[in-house]
């Protein structure tokens, strides 16, 4: 059975509200950040999915960090797809390197992958070419498309997880004796470098 | 019988209370839900007790509704309200004499007025008592919610977000005097961290939209007809879709039928002004007033006249239907299960009575009817007690608004909000933090700007902007009370604070009385709930100061220190050490049992080793091992893994094991013979340990991909450091000559010096006189002096040796900047130490050095081994003063917030108690594999 999403009516607030439709009061959509500051002169990143395609970020940069990136050429805002490896680092590809018109302090990334994750920076144009980053964000995931037919009983398919611990990765290896020396331990693992050896 | 059903009613209205004596439009929103919701749903429930039906049902009330129905001040207005209505019910009788349809209504809606004043006043005007009484017979399950009823996934901090669930279940406590198991996720929006959370708040399980549990992994063998466990240890129910469709579907489900009353045709907009001005709130403002005398009938204009018998007619016949189909869905869910399924259905509290006229009778009827459908019903909390265990799962972002997950609260909008709301977040834990004990003033303006920044959080202003409805007003709550907590904030911390302003706020926003500014702080330490534990925790550790050889022994010299500042006794076996005793109980209270360095005379490693931690078996059993002296034990890396696994078997007592580094990530890879078999015992320790405790997020993923999470899982407590050892000596000042860029560690590969050295030649053509002060030792020195020969730097690379505590803040007080350019880094506990000095860090982006800095916000990250951005970045912060003291600044702020042995002990303490008072292996084995 397909999931409708939303499938309710409106919560309580708007079922009251609909009941003040000749209400007093502006109802176009005119953000009133004429009342909030429209500057804070920091640095803030702001990087939320919004959905499994869907990212939003926005950002905020210093005044003398916009002075360094205006003398650069203007701002240029990038994604990165990120993945991680077999020694559970991060890996940053390049997904999309946008420059946005001036004054533009958020962005929408849309056609994102589901299940996925991505980072974003904003920075400059360094005079070779390369980019600068200024800030950068964390790493967040999109969430994944849920499947929609699924009835008790069903386990995991192939190659899905069995248990939550159960990652792609090597298995435990086996113990293996060895007669080690004290001094060679100490010479050549780097971990225990440092370490005297007990006093006699 | 077939399986269970899950009924569960979210009763929520945004705090919309005026402190001015005339009844206020917003007001209006709450006086309705009580006449036509909350009341007759407690009529109905009453009257189902009373007859001995056999019914459970689970109802959150939101905090703010809490707040409001115990408010003096609006419990007046409610009964001059209902005394309106009552006086429009009479005038309705009389003009409606002359027509018997509508006059059998008018008097219906008279009655009912009046039945519903009797009822308030019998209560006191007090309607949280009337729950608390079902609860108390075993009938409803109460839970509560958000604060506020925020959008968690979009409240940025983690502090700000434990406020919205803390103070959220303060307040039902407050009301009920006891904290609810339960918790309703606002919009059932939840994302992972979340249920970590409410762990810690002692809340035991929570609902989530269908395909949060759908979208689980692994997949869970029960579908949404059971619940599923977070590896936090809270359990998730779900949402199931059949049920909601067919009483939330406007066109198909239940309240669209026709015989139903018809919400929008309300004497209100029939009438003259004339009349009903009178009954209006605004004056000429026209708002429903209850008297609506025509049903559905069908799509068009024309409306029939509402026949009560017809529809309750139609309620029961819904009811009937409803409970056969949930029969039939039980039946069939449950051929593929080993125990009853079950159905949860969530709604919106409001729907009944309120936009569905008839929904308490249906209720009533679904009740009267489970039972002959096979269907028992049942709260959460009743499943969780015949059912505690489930499978452990991973749940992603989801939410119960359109399209499921955060299109309704982020969308262009109402995107604007969020910059503002979290910088004041971030500001709130800061004030909280830094004035947290001033005077009463203070105080007061603290705890006002928390309730500002709460409201301010509300998911109902973005979900009205987002509808496009009374945009102003809600863009204008939004702001209003952003506003009003800037002002504050900015009272308290130039430390005058205007009393009028104050007073006024107070007023107008007075809910949560009991709100401690504590709540944003950056770190709350666990109070009291360690002393008198009576815990007395054996810490296995190979090295312990003045023996250190890398990190881990001054970790758990700290950690150790801090746990018994909070009331944990600690016991500490560990390596000989030169000119100290065997025993000693230090400053702290910490006790320090020291293997006799005659039992470990040999040369070989692994007897030095195997004799290290015989030693500390001994000890410990001199101490009281074999009498239940120990609660725990608290093991530090593989070393010391045969000792603990002797203690824990002689004493039958659960493993904590902190995995610091692993051999792989050391050596990238296993090779050698050793590296393997250091490699088993890593694995053997981790799967004996109840819980395992990593320093960084990237450690957790290495542990968990090469061991798996053991049986109580993972848990991520980063290293601390003490800011007040970081204050320089004497020798400060800053020497004469170029700019210090300080590098501290050990001189081995791993550590990347060769990476600072290649980047150097890049940095002197804008900065000449740069000098690199290479503080350490390590085998890996001679090559980096003939590397920094090599690339002509020798002249400005100073390889200064080891240095200790004095040394290190000395050279870290005169550096210009500080570069950690790690190739392998399980968390850099030296990079906190150089933020927690007050000088600007540049890192390179690996292990958990990278979960530390926030690039361009507190620090640089720069890619492992890319010695050219490495040399940009800490040029440019020499060429630009400022931009590093703003890095600095706030990097200093984060490791006073989020660093300090305080907390990190805390946090370490609790999983102590999570330990010895969790479930046993046996129970975790089932969870984890269920």
């Amino acid at each position: 059975m397909a999931l409708s999403f939303g499938c309710r009516p409106p919560p309580t607030v708007l079922l009251f509200l609909l009941c003040f439709a000749k209400w007093k009061g502006d109802m176009t959509m005119n953000e009133p950040s004429q009342s909030l500051p429209a500057f804070y002169d920091d640095n803030m990143i702001g990087f939320f999915p919004q959905g499994p395609c869907t990212i939003f970020v926005y950002w905020e940069l210093s005044r003398e960090l916009w002075e360094a990136v205006a003398q650069m050429g203007g701002a240029f805002i990038r994604l990165y797809s990120v993945w991680e490896n077999g020694n559970s680092e991060y890996e940053y590809h390049l997904t999309r390197e946008i420059k946005p018109p001036p004054y533009t302090g958020n962005w929408y990334f849309e056609e994102l992958s589901p299940g996925a994750m991505y980072c974003f920076e904003v920075g400059g144009k360094l005079a070779d070419g390369s980019f600068f980053p200024m800030l950068k964000s964390e790493t967040v995931g999109t969430p994944p498309v849920p499947r929609f037919h699924f009835m008790p009983g069903q386990g995991p398919a192939a190659g899905e997880p069995g248990s939550v611990w159960e990652v792609p990765g090597e298995k435990c290896l086996e113990e293996a004796g060895q007669n080690l020396d004290l001094d060679e331990v100490l010479a050549s693992m780097p971990f225990y470098m440092g370490y005297r050896k007990p006093a006699d | 019988m077939n399986g269970y059903l899950l009924l569960v009613l979210h009763a929520h209205l945004p705090f919309v209370r005026s402190s001015g004596a005339g009844e206020s439009l917003e007001e209006r929103w709450f006086f309705e839900a009580c006449t036509e919701c909350y009341i007759p749903i407690l009529n109905r429930l009453e009257k189902l007790d009373g007859e001995g039906v056999d019914f459970r049902l689970a109802i959150s009330l939101s905090p703010t509704l809490l707040s409001m129905m115990v408010d003096e001040h609006l419990k007046e207005k409610y009964l001059g309200y209902l005394d309106r209505m009552i006086k429009l019910g009479l005038s309705e009788c009389e003009r409606t004499s002359g027509s018997s349809e509508l006059n059998i209504l008018a008097q219906k809606y008279l009655r009912h007025l009046e039945k519903t004043r009797r009822y308030f006043t019998k209560w006191g005007g007090n309607l949280p008592p009337a729950f608390k009484s079902l609860s108390e017979k075993g009938r409803l399950e109460l839970l509560t919610t958000a604060a506020t009823h925020s959008f968690l996934p979009l409240v940025h901090s983690k502090e700000c977000r434990r406020a919205q669930i803390e103070v959220g279940l303060d307040s039902f406590e407050s009301v009920f005097g006891y904290r609810p198991a339960g918790f309703w996720l606002p919009e059932c929006a939840y994302e992972q961290g979340v249920d970590v959370l409410l762990r810690d708040a002692g809340v035991k399980y929570f609902i989530v939209d269908t395909h949060g549990i759908l979208a689980a992994v692994p997949r869970p063998p029960h579908g949404i007809y059971g619940p599923v466990r977070c590896r936090s240890g809270v359990t998730a129910f779900a949402r199931d879709p059949e049920s909601s469709r067919q009483v939330w579907e406007r066109r198909e489900g239940y309240p669209g039928h026709p015989d139903y009353r018809e919400f929008y045709r309300d004497i209100a907009y029939d009438l003259n002004i004339d009349y009903i001005e009178p009954f209006l709130p605004g004056g000429d403002i026209r708002v429903d007033t209850g008297f609506k005398y025509y049903r559905i009938t069908g799509g068009g204009e024309e409306k029939d006249f509402y026949d009560p018998a017809l529809a309750e007619k139609r309620a029961a016949m819904d009811a009937r239907d409803f409970v056969a189909r949930r029969a039939l869905q039980l039946r069939q869910a449950s051929s593929g299960m080993d125990r009853m399924p079950l159905v949860l259905s969530p709604y919106d509290a409001e729907l009944f009575g309120h936009w569905w006229y008839e929904g308490p009778l249906w209720l009533e009827q679904v009740f009267r009817l489970a039972g002959n459908g096979g269907i028992k019903t049942i709260t959460p909390g009743g499943y969780l007690s015949l059912h505690p265990f489930s499978q452990v799962v991973e749940m992603p972002m989801s939410s119960w608004g359109e399209g499921g997950y955060g299109y309704v609260w982020l969308n262009p909008k109402n995107d604007w909000i969020y910059k503002h709301q979290h910088f004041a977040e971030a500001r709130m834990s800061y004030i909280a933090d830094r004035h947290g004990s001033e005077g009463k003033m203070a105080q007061r303006a603290l705890k006002q700007a928390g309730r500002e920044l709460l409201l301010a959080q509300s998911s109902d202003w973005a979900f009205i902007i987002k509808e496009g409805t009374t945009v102003e007003y809600a863009a204008n709550r939004v702001s209003g009370h952003l506003k009003s907590f800037m002002a504050l904030a900015d009272m308290i911390e130039s430390g005058s604070v205007d009393a009028d302003l104050l007073s006024g706020l107070e007023r107008e926003n007075n809910l949560f009385p009991d709100l401690s500014p504590g709540v944003f702080a950056p770190y709350r330490v666990s109070p009291g709930i360690f002393k008198g534990a009576g815990l007395k925790v054996a810490v296995l550790s190979w090295e312990y100061p003045p023996r250190t050889v890398g990190g881990l022994g001054r970790h758990v010299f700290d950690l150790s220190s801090s746990l018994s500042r909070l009331g944990v006794e600690v016991h500490i076996f560990t390596c000989p050490a030169q000119d100290r005793p065997h025993y000693e109980v230090d400053e702290a209270g910490v006790h320090i049992y020291r293997v006799d360095e005659r039992d470990l005379k040999t040369s070989n490693f692994l007897e030095w080793l195997g004799g290290l931690n015989e030693g500390m078996v001994r000890l410990a059993r001199e101490r009281g091992l074999g009498e239940g002296f120990f609660g725990l034990v608290h093991a530090h890396d593989w070393l010391v893994f045969s000792a603990a696994r002797e203690i824990t078997e002689k004493g039958g007592i659960p493993l904590v094991s902190t995995i610091h580094a692993t051999e792989y990530g050391r050596n990238r890879g296993i090779v050698t013979d050793f590296q393997r078999r250091i490699h088993g015992i890593e694995s053997r320790l981790v799967s004996m340990s109840r819980q395992v405790i990593c320093c960084s997020n990237y450690m957790a993923r290495e542990v968990g991909r090469l061991f798996g999470g053991g049986l109580g899982g993972i848990r991520v407590i980063p290293n601390g450091v003490n800011p007040t050892n970081l204050v320089p000596g004497g020798n400060s000042r800053p020497q004469s000559g170029g700019p210090v860029i300080a590098f501290l560690g050990r001189l081995v590969p791993e550590k990347g010096v060769q990476v600072l050295i290649e980047a150097l030649p890049l940095i002197r053509e804008s900065h000449p006189q740069v000098e690199l002060a290479v503080a350490g030792r390590g085998p890996y020195e001679e090559e980096l002096r003939r590397l920094a020969s090599k690339k002509g730097v020798e002249d400005c690379v100073n390889f200064i040796g080891f240095v200790d505590d004095e040394g290190r803040n000395n050279l870290l007080a005169r550096a210009a900047v500080a570069v950690f350019p790690s190739i392998y880094e399980p968390f850099g506990i030296v990079a906190l130490e150089a933020m927690a000095a007050g000088t600007p860090v540049v890192v390179s982006e690996t292990g958990g050095l990278s979960e530390i800095i926030c690039h361009g916000i507190d620090g640089l990250k720069v890619p492992p081994g890319n010695s050219g951005l490495l040399a940009r970045y800490v040029a440019d912060l020499l060429a630009h003063p400022d931009r590093a003291v703003r890095l600095s600044r706030n990097a200093h702020r984060k490791v006073l917030d989020r660093y300090s042995w305080d907390q990190i002990a805390s946090e370490t303490a609790r999983v102590y108690i999570d330990v010895t008072r969790g479930a046993s292996p046996e129970h975790l084995r089932k969870a984890v594999l269920y």
